[in-house]
């Protein structure tokens, strides 16, 4: 784990989870239970979401504003006047959260990166492609032939990752055209074992192993 | 055809096509002019160079009222003189959009014209009659007349325009930001309309002959959008706005013609993939039983020679 932020330890706990920045209402929808909660500074609407988190990073904020005072009602770990926080933790990363040292800790993954076709984010397996298959929203497909005819039965997999391939092909414009999110010349993504999982954000063009 | 010797060839890398996607630029110089090949994989035959080329050299004539040379060397191999390469169309329009305007414009007519002459050889294409064989042939050689005519501004430059894009973008956005605008215009009229008909396949790369592609004869068509909009432009403007001249100088001309060179890039990839190639296909198999020769012998011949023969 590499620490990569501080702040003010506001309320006592240590938690580890997946990212979720949130910044307006609309990213509430994607919460999940055990996200950690990284914002500017947590305000009412948020109290359905806080009740979800498994811990509370803030940008602002001291010991008695909002977020301090119902984390430590809820028993997660909370801290705040983390500088810059929304910018430098990515949605998905996967951190552990120190609320007596006011630390956060990134864990060390293998990212691969390419050159993004259609921008997304998603959370899926690799899978690799095989002919005449179909393919399910949470399946992160790798294709190595990466031309347009087989792209006709990835219509419904999350995204779509190849080594090959660039962002003005014919391949690659089938896949904006059918608004799958994709990247291209992935160097060694050919490694990624059958079922890993992975958080692919192709517009930062990052795939990372969780 | 001109015979070079490879000695005087210089070879190098373009960073804008992946190393399999052909991204091997060769340059000579000859009679002190420079020359560049910008496909060095694909070879032209003997009847493919008359049929196809002919007017590509007057696109500098339209672009900046100078004769510039082609040429075809002793592998078939296309090389135009500097003025019509990727590096000097890219500077050019980058200081001239409202040029691609004009051409994309002259493009839009253009296309109309090569759609409405195959839809004339359409109705006939599979007949075995020989006036009409030859006939067909002759609208077909106007449509490659007319479709080949700016083979700089559809073709060799088209990587670099979206390149430098993504580039600028990236030079007062961040990576998602610059991302997710340049995605916005990565999108063509007519790659809907092909996915509609399920015509998408692709065909060997290295191989860029008059029948390459399909061998069909279909006619599909929406024409280009040249001005595309995106709910992201008042943001992006605005964060243009305050980097540096250059830059957004730059951003304005890429922003222009951008979108439109994909377009209008698209659009020829599958008329000549799909429908010319379609059509010459069919045309040709009946000039070759007409003529009791093989496809190879034929590849031999200039188109001049065939019409000549069929008579």
């Amino acid at each position: 784990m590499k620490l990569i932020l501080k702040g003010l330890g506001v309320s006592k706990g240590k938690a580890k989870g997946n990212v979720k920045i949130v910044e307006t209402m609309e990213d509430h929808k994607d919460f999940k239970q055990g996200d950690i909660l990284v914002t500017r500074i947590t305000d009412p609407t948020m109290t359905k979401i806080m009740g979800k988190a498994a811990a509370i990073v803030c940008e602002i904020g001291g010991l008695t504003s909002h977020p301090s005072i119902i984390s430590r009602e809820l028993g997660i770990p909370c801290i705040v006047s983390v500088k810059d926080a929304t910018k430098i933790l990515k949605q998905g990363d996967l951190v552990h959260v120190c609320g007596e040292k006011g630390e956060i800790h990134v864990a060390e993954t293998s990212i691969f990166t390419g050159q993004c076709t259609c921008p997304g984010i998603v959370e899926g397996k690799i899978r690799r492609y095989q002919k005449g298959k179909t393919y399910k929203k949470e399946d992160i497909v790798i294709i190595n032939e990466f031309v347009t005819q087989n792209l006709l039965l990835l219509r419904d997999a999350g995204a779509i990752l190849s080594s090959t391939g660039g962002i003005t092909c014919h391949a690659a414009i089938i896949a904006r055209e059918l608004n799958i999110p994709c990247m291209v010349s992935v160097k060694g993504i050919e490694n990624l074992e059958e079922g890993t999982e992975v958080i692919v954000d192709t517009a930062s063009e990052v795939i990372k192993v969780k | 055809m001109r015979t070079i010797n490879k000695d005087q060839i210089r070879s190098f890398k373009t960073n804008v096509r992946p190393e399999h996607k052909n991204n091997t630029i060769l340059e000579i110089k000859l009679d002190n002019k420079i020359f560049w090949c910008e496909r060095p994989l694909y070879n032209f035959t003997k009847f493919d160079q008359s049929l196809c080329y002919a007017n590509s050299k007057d696109e500098g004539k339209w672009l900046f009222n100078t004769e510039t040379i082609l040429f075809f060397d002793q592998l078939g191999r296309a090389w135009f003189q500097e003025e019509l390469t990727s590096k000097y169309l890219l500077n050019f329009y980058l200081k001239n959009p409202v040029m691609y305007l004009n051409f994309a414009a002259k493009r839009v007519n253009d296309i109309k014209k090569v759609i409405s002459l195959m839809k004339e050889v359409n109705k006939t294409v599979y007949s075995d009659n020989k006036e009409t064989i030859i006939a067909n042939l002759k609208k077909m050689k106007l449509c490659y007349d007319i479709f080949y005519s700016h083979m700089g501004s559809i073709f060799w430059v088209f990587d670099d325009i979206v390149h430098k894009f993504k580039e600028t973008l990236l030079k007062f956005l961040d990576k998602a930001e610059a991302n997710t605008y340049l995605c916005e215009f990565l999108t063509a009229e007519i790659t809907k309309e092909a996915l509609k008909l399920g015509v998408v396949e692709e065909y060997d790369n290295t191989d860029r002959g008059s029948s390459y592609g399909s061998d069909k004869p279909i006619i599909f068509h929406r024409e280009p959008k040249i001005f595309v909009e995106s709910k992201l432009d008042a943001q992006i403007f605005s964060k243009a706005a305050s980097a540096p001249e250059e830059v957004r100088k730059n951003f304005f001309a890429l922003r222009l013609i951008m979108p439109a060179a994909l377009q209008i890039n698209e659009e020829a990839q599958y008329i000549e993939s799909k429908m010319l190639s379609g059509h010459i296909k069919v045309i040709m198999k009946k000039v070759c039983k007409l003529l009791n020769k093989t496809k190879q012998e034929i590849d031999n011949m200039t188109y001049k020679e065939v019409i000549e023969e069929l008579k």
